[in-house]
């Protein structure tokens, strides 16, 4: 358990398990990494919860390098923190990201698709030549789902395109008086 | 271009620009998120919201999308 290469595999399969919601058990855990080692399986666990704990500790309370150095000292081996905070420092803003979005609870934008048209002619009219944007919105829910009611189709005239624009570039513009465009 | 038929339209945009303090799984989440809010009416009169939440980049993504429809749309 102290070799580095191990430990590491811990906590990226923590980082999977727990937070990206992959579903491999720590049984596959243990025969994917550990069946050439005497290390149980029972020992594998209790690492694991053992990490896990310390890093909800440190998501919490958004730890910075120095605070989790301090964490980690009392219930780890050198080689273990060293690797677990190498492994917090690469992953805190990843983990961030996530923990928001786990805890969003509206939809979100799951993907958009728009086409341009020139409607030319119809039944009632005989010229139009007028642009139109189709804009397709597909929404997901927190649960990764897709339904179609959340499927979001509208078209847009040149000027309500651009009456739309006008309102994204004022939130562009606050986000900015903010410095919370990043 | 009243009597075309349409597969919708807009008819509100309105948003909210907030921050994310804190959560159950973080004192300090402190994200800043943008919602979106909007009105669609279809071929039959019938108008149906919708709501989502986007993250600084998503929305910059989002808004990257508009203005490329509009550049396109003022060349024809």
């Amino acid at each position: 358990m102290n070799n580095p290469k191990l430990f590491s595999n811990i906590l990226g399969f923590l980082l999977n398990k727990e937070y990206e919601d992959d579903t491999l058990t720590i049984e596959t855990l243990h025969e994917m990494v550990f069946s050439e080692t005497d290390v149980s399986l029972e020992n594998v666990e209790a690492m694991y919860d053992k990490c896990k704990q310390v890093l909800k500790k440190a998501i919490y309370l958004d730890h910075n390098i120095t605070s989790f150095e301090t964490l980690v000292k009392e219930d780890f081996t050198d080689v273990q923190q060293e690797c677990f905070i190498k492994f917090w420092k690469i992953n805190k803003k990843k983990i961030h990201e996530i923990i928001y979005k786990k805890t969003r609870f509206n939809n979100s934008l799951d993907k958009i698709n728009w086409r341009i048209d020139l409607k030319t002619k119809s039944k009632n009219v005989n010229e139009m030549n007028e642009p139109v944007s189709i804009v397709e919105l597909k929404l997901k829910n927190n649960n990764n789902k897709l339904n179609s009611n959340n499927i979001i189709k509208f078209e847009m005239d040149k000027s309500q395109l651009e009456e739309t624009l006008q309102q994204i570039n004022n939130i562009q513009k606050h986000l900015q008086s903010k410095s919370m465009a990043s | 271009m009243e009597k075309a038929f349409s597969i919708g339209k807009l008819v509100d945009f309105q948003w909210k620009l907030g921050v994310a303090t804190s959560s159950s799984l973080t004192t300090q989440l402190n994200t800043p998120f943008i919602s979106v809010f909007i009105k669609v009416v279809d071929a039959n009169e019938q108008v149906s919201s919708h709501s989502f939440e986007l993250t600084v980049p998503e929305f910059q993504n989002f808004a990257q999308q508009f203005k490329d429809m509009s550049q396109l749309m003022v060349q024809l």
